[in-house]
């Protein structure tokens, strides 16, 4: 299952706490959000959806068009859908003083808006599928992608993917679903990959073309 | 695999780093792989080589002791006379051990077999006791010797200086005499536990050259890490906070210390309380395996610096040597690391100095505190991602029986950077009338600098400062409760207080409280000192600091220096015009008393946003490359400058027959070694530097351990100090000479070039 980025409301002691806090409030809470909540959906093959997927995936919902498939030292990468999503309007809107996805457990006190924080509260999720041609298994982590923002900008590291780094068997396909945090702004976001077989970077277009969706 | 020996493969493969890309690197393994392996063979779990001829598999020694829960030893019981404190059981628990650890006892026999299953030339190096020597690729190499002296030990690849090393080619060898299995060694420091935590720095640029089979050469093109890791963990997975279930069970087990509180004395860690009990606290042995120069800083508790590179540190009759490194036993709070050093080091694991006593009469929880390295760029992973690199904690047990606490978990490291607790305006729990009042507010202003540059600064003001760099000076007594209450008024922030060691509500660090949004009064009341008692006693030199994105933060300027005044004590007056730096410290003159930082700036950081790199984006916060140098400060009495940079032109220091010396109280505001030396006007050096004191703790003579421990001044013209030590100096210039001066030397923290000199003049009469 893939976690939706949610660089959004965390929960505070509040004035009226009368105890040093537990470790459990002063920690942040988990993060993860069950993606029926936002109600969104990714793109991905009937066979990549694992257990545990809140969702099912079709590839018509996602936001973008179909990528050019790009080379790589083992076989090919491509980006397959992705889309834009607000995490932080979906936060406000579905917080409740018990929702126990976004707090911690004997929390009471209200959330303070990331944006105070400073963390980006969009995101992208991409769906990318990794075929692998050559006879040998192959290295593959959700990390060797990675978002670049505009056309000089940074580039992100994943914030959640529904996939492990596990080998890629040879001759065989695997999608993966990644999240990132994104900068609200229209920059161009972009995906490249780490080909760590010819140790270089390949871009693969861009992502997340639709305008922002409000989960 | 032969019976006795410990086969060590030379392997290569890809790693799962924090932001889970892949970078390529090599490692002594327990089993043949490739590299394209999935999951590469490039380190071995722990193994002891026992004095009667065994090789054990084993993460934990003593063999056979009992395994502490979590890692977490239980104590034997409540101590008899202290509140909140529990004795410690000697000589009972086991430690667990991380990866790439050999432990051998003394009277055991070594046993090695190197195999070079690569294409070039390998070696595997004990320093100090044996090689290898070069293993032609494709062979094998047998290594055989007696342990050696108790201690700890590094074995690495020594191909390229650093470079193997750097591509993950070491590990630690401890060695245990089974006499003493709890203690450093034969008479030397007992332990309730011990921990090894091994520094390392990676840079995936030199691995993609070695897989591409290129021949690096570490001084025409250093390495710039870009993630940094503690026993092969970084950021959320090193403290723990992982999904994998597992995994955060190990890093409890081998790399983040815990236990109850307990009474402690720095002169004998062997004393007991009664049948069964030892007043020891808990031994890390501190390694660093990689390429910078690590400043391992704890929060919550200061650390007893023992020894350095197997030797311990005396504890009388010390001395700095000629690179003005001090040997002695002392306390510290940031503990400098060298490439290659080890040392070892006590956690004491003691009632946090500086919390009020309602505070800790009403503890009922586990306490945590970081402990981080303080050259902020090691904290840094993929060039953002604070807290991402090398991080772990400490925990002190809640009283009572155990209880397991659940704590949230992340799915990757943007999640937790991304994610830190924030809270409004939180009370200030057990609220007390304070002694002394503080406020800081935040602002954001570009200021010029005395070499004409402007740069964006953050920092804090008060009520009257005006917008200045340093921040506000705070000023406070042992034994004041004090409040400092932080107005953010636009992001989050906090204060910590470097070196001050209260609860962790009122520590300021982020992960372990939380972030400010609003207003919040932290609240401490620094410990009082006694003449000869060496484990009490706040008064000394520190500082204060935003630890929020605390790389980026602190070098925008979110910092300022703190002092803590002893009470004056009847055996140790103090007249009018004097002061003590603690309780039986030497008088030193009011009026010339003076401070020094080194500050230095990296223009491009000054342009970035308040939360840059912590929503994953690369903004290149592991390369610090100062081009701008400073020496701030100046006399800490008398009229204010009226600059809003203070640093100082020259200095007005007393010569004996001005009365009382003058006090230099020297704090490292950069991320990088500094060294400062004092000569004449010609440039010949000068003696005349008494060392004192060092991150807010006097130096003392602790050899006796049935006597008060005097302070133990070193003279010297020349002190080093890493990112966020501090020193205090009484200055004794000669009577010869009336104008001296102090240089101070930047040093770059990989490659150790000094990148600056800045001088003041020291004026006498």
């Amino acid at each position: 299952m893939t976690d939706i980025p949610v660089a959004g409301p965390r929960p505070t002691p509040g004035p009226a706490s009368s105890k040093p806090r537990r470790d459990a409030e002063r920690r942040a809470t988990p993060i993860a959000i069950k993606r029926r909540a936002l109600g969104l959906t990714l793109a991905g093959g009937a066979a990549s959806v694992g257990a545990g997927m809140a969702l099912a995936s079709h590839p018509s919902k996602m936001g973008t068009a179909l990528s050019r498939r790009v080379r790589t030292s083992f076989g090919s990468v491509m980006v397959i859908g992705s889309s834009r999503i607000d995490t932080a309007g979906a936060n406000h809107k579905n917080h409740t003083p018990h929702s126990s996805a976004l707090r911690g457990p004997g929390s009471t006190d209200a959330p303070v808006s990331s944006a105070v924080h400073g963390a980006w509260t969009s995101g992208v999720i991409v769906a990318v599928e990794v075929r692998n041609d050559s006879r040998e298994s192959v290295h593959m982590s959700p990390g060797q992608f990675r978002v670049r923002v505009g056309e000089n900008g940074p580039t992100v590291s994943l914030f959640s993917s529904d996939r492990e780094a596990t080998p890629l068997d040879p001759g065989s396909a695997r999608t993966l679903r990644i999240a990132y945090l994104a900068p609200a702004s229209d920059s161009g976001l972009s995906l490249e990959f780490a080909d760590i077989g010819s140790s270089r970077s390949v871009g693969l277009g861009s992502v997340a073309g639709r305008p922002i969706r409000r989960g | 695999m032969t019976q006795g020996v410990l086969d060590l493969f030379v392997n290569e493969g890809f790693v799962r780093m924090i932001d889970d890309s892949l970078v390529y690197m090599r490692g002594f393994g327990a089993a043949p792989t490739d590299v394209g392996t999935p999951v590469p063979s490039l380190r071995i779990s722990p193994h002891v080589f026992t004095a009667d001829g065994r090789l054990v598999s084993s993460r934990s020694y003593p063999l056979g002791a009992a395994l502490p829960d979590e890692g977490r030893p239980d104590a034997l019981g409540r101590h008899p006379r202290l509140p909140g404190h529990y004795l410690v059981k000697r000589a009972h628990w086991a430690s667990f051990f991380p990866d790439r650890t050999i432990i051998a006892e003394t009277g055991s026999r070594v046993q090695l077999t190197v195999h070079n299953r690569l294409s070039k030339v390998h070696e595997l190096l004990v320093d100090g006791v044996a090689s290898t020597g070069p293993i032609i690729p494709g062979a094998s190499a047998p290594l055989s010797f007696d342990a050696p002296a108790p201690g700890t030990y590094v074995y690495h690849d020594p191909g390229g200086g650093s470079v193997e090393r750097m591509l993950g080619l070491h590990g630690v060898l401890i060695v245990v005499a089974p006499s003493d299995r709890w203690r450093l060694g034969p008479g030397l420091t007992e332990f309730e536990r011990q921990w090894v935590w091994l520094c390392q720095d990676v840079d995936p640029v030199w691995g993609a050259r070695a897989h591409a089979g290129e021949i690096i050469d570490e001084v025409r093109t250093p390495p710039v890490p870009r993630y940094f890791m503690l026993n092969d963990r970084s950021g959320y997975r090193s403290l723990a906070l992982s999904r994998d279930a597992d995994a955060n069970r190990r890093a409890h087990e081998d790399t983040l210390p815990s236990g109850s509180a307990r009474e402690i004395d720095v002169r004998d860690f062997s004393l007991s309380e009664g049948d069964g009990s030892v007043g020891a606290g808990q031994v890390i042995r501190l390694v660093n395996a990689g390429v910078v120069v690590h400043q391992m800083h704890f929060h919550g508790n200061h650390v007893w610096t023992v020894r350095l590179n197997g030797v311990d540190y005396p504890r009388s009759d010390a001395w700095i040597d000629a690179d003005g490194r001090v040997a002695l036993q002392q306390w510290e709070d940031v503990v400098e690391l060298a490439p290659l050093e080890r040392k070892d080091i006590v956690l004491p694991l003691r009632r946090p100095p500086d919390v009020i006593d309602q505070v800790w009469d009403a503890r009922d929880e586990d306490w945590t505190y970081p402990m981080h390295c303080h050259a902020e760029p090691s904290q840094t992973a993929a060039g953002g991602l604070y807290p991402g690199g090398l991080a772990a904690d400490w925990t002190m047990a809640a009283p009572g029986p155990r209880r397991h606490e659940s704590h949230s978990t992340y799915p990757s490291q943007v999640a937790f950077a991304s994610n830190q607790p924030r809270a409004g305006s939180p009370q200030t729990l057990f609220r007390q009338r304070p002694d002394k009042t503080f406020v800081r507010k935040f602002y954001s202003q570009r200021l010029r600098f005395p070499d004409g540059a402007e740069h964006r600064i953050w920092s804090f003001e008060d009520e009257t400062s005006g917008r200045r760099f340093p921040a506000p000076l705070i000023r406070v007594s042992e034994g004041d409760i004090v409040h400092l209450k932080l107005e953010p008024s636009k992001g989050a922030h906090t204060i910590h207080l470097h070196g001050v060691e209260p609860d962790p509500r009122n520590d300021g660090a982020g992960h372990t409280s939380f972030e400010v949004t609003g207003s919040y009064t932290y609240q401490w009341q620094p410990a009082r000192g006694a003449p000869g008692d060496p484990n009490i006693g706040s008064a000394g030199t520190y500082f204060y600091h935003c630890h929020v994105n605390t790389v980026l933060h602190v070098q925008l300027g979110m910092v300022g220096l703190l002092i803590i005044d002893p009470v004056a004590h009847r055996d140790y007056p103090v007249p009018v015009g004097a002061r003590r730096p603690f309780v039986d410290g030497p008088l030193y003159d009011t009026a010339t008393e003076l401070m020094l930082a080194p500050y230095a700036t990296d223009p491009r950081w000054h342009e970035m946003k308040h939360a840059a790199g912590l929503s994953g984006e690369d903004v290149g916060l592991n390369r610090f490359d100062p081009s701008h140098f400073y020496i701030l400060g100046g006399p800490l009495n008398g009229p204010r400058s009226a600059a809003a940079v203070t640093a100082p032109g020259q200095l007005r220091i007393n010569m004996p027959q001005d009365g009382h010396p003058t006090l230099l109280r020297m704090a490292n505001l950069n991320y990088f070694p500094s060294v400062a030396s004092f000569t004449d006007s010609r440039g010949e050096p000068v003696r005349m530097a008494e060392v004192i004191a060092h991150d807010g703790r006097a130096f003392r003579d602790t050899s006796r351990r049935d006597a008060p421990s005097p302070p133990a001044g070193l003279i010297t013209d020349k002190i080093a100090f890493g990112a966020a030590e501090r020193y205090d100096l009484l200055l004794h210039p000669p009577t010869a000479r009336t104008t001296f001066m102090v240089h101070v030397e930047f040093l770059h923290w990989c490659t150790g070039k000094v990148l600056a000199v800045r001088s003041v003049p020291l004026v006498t009469g």
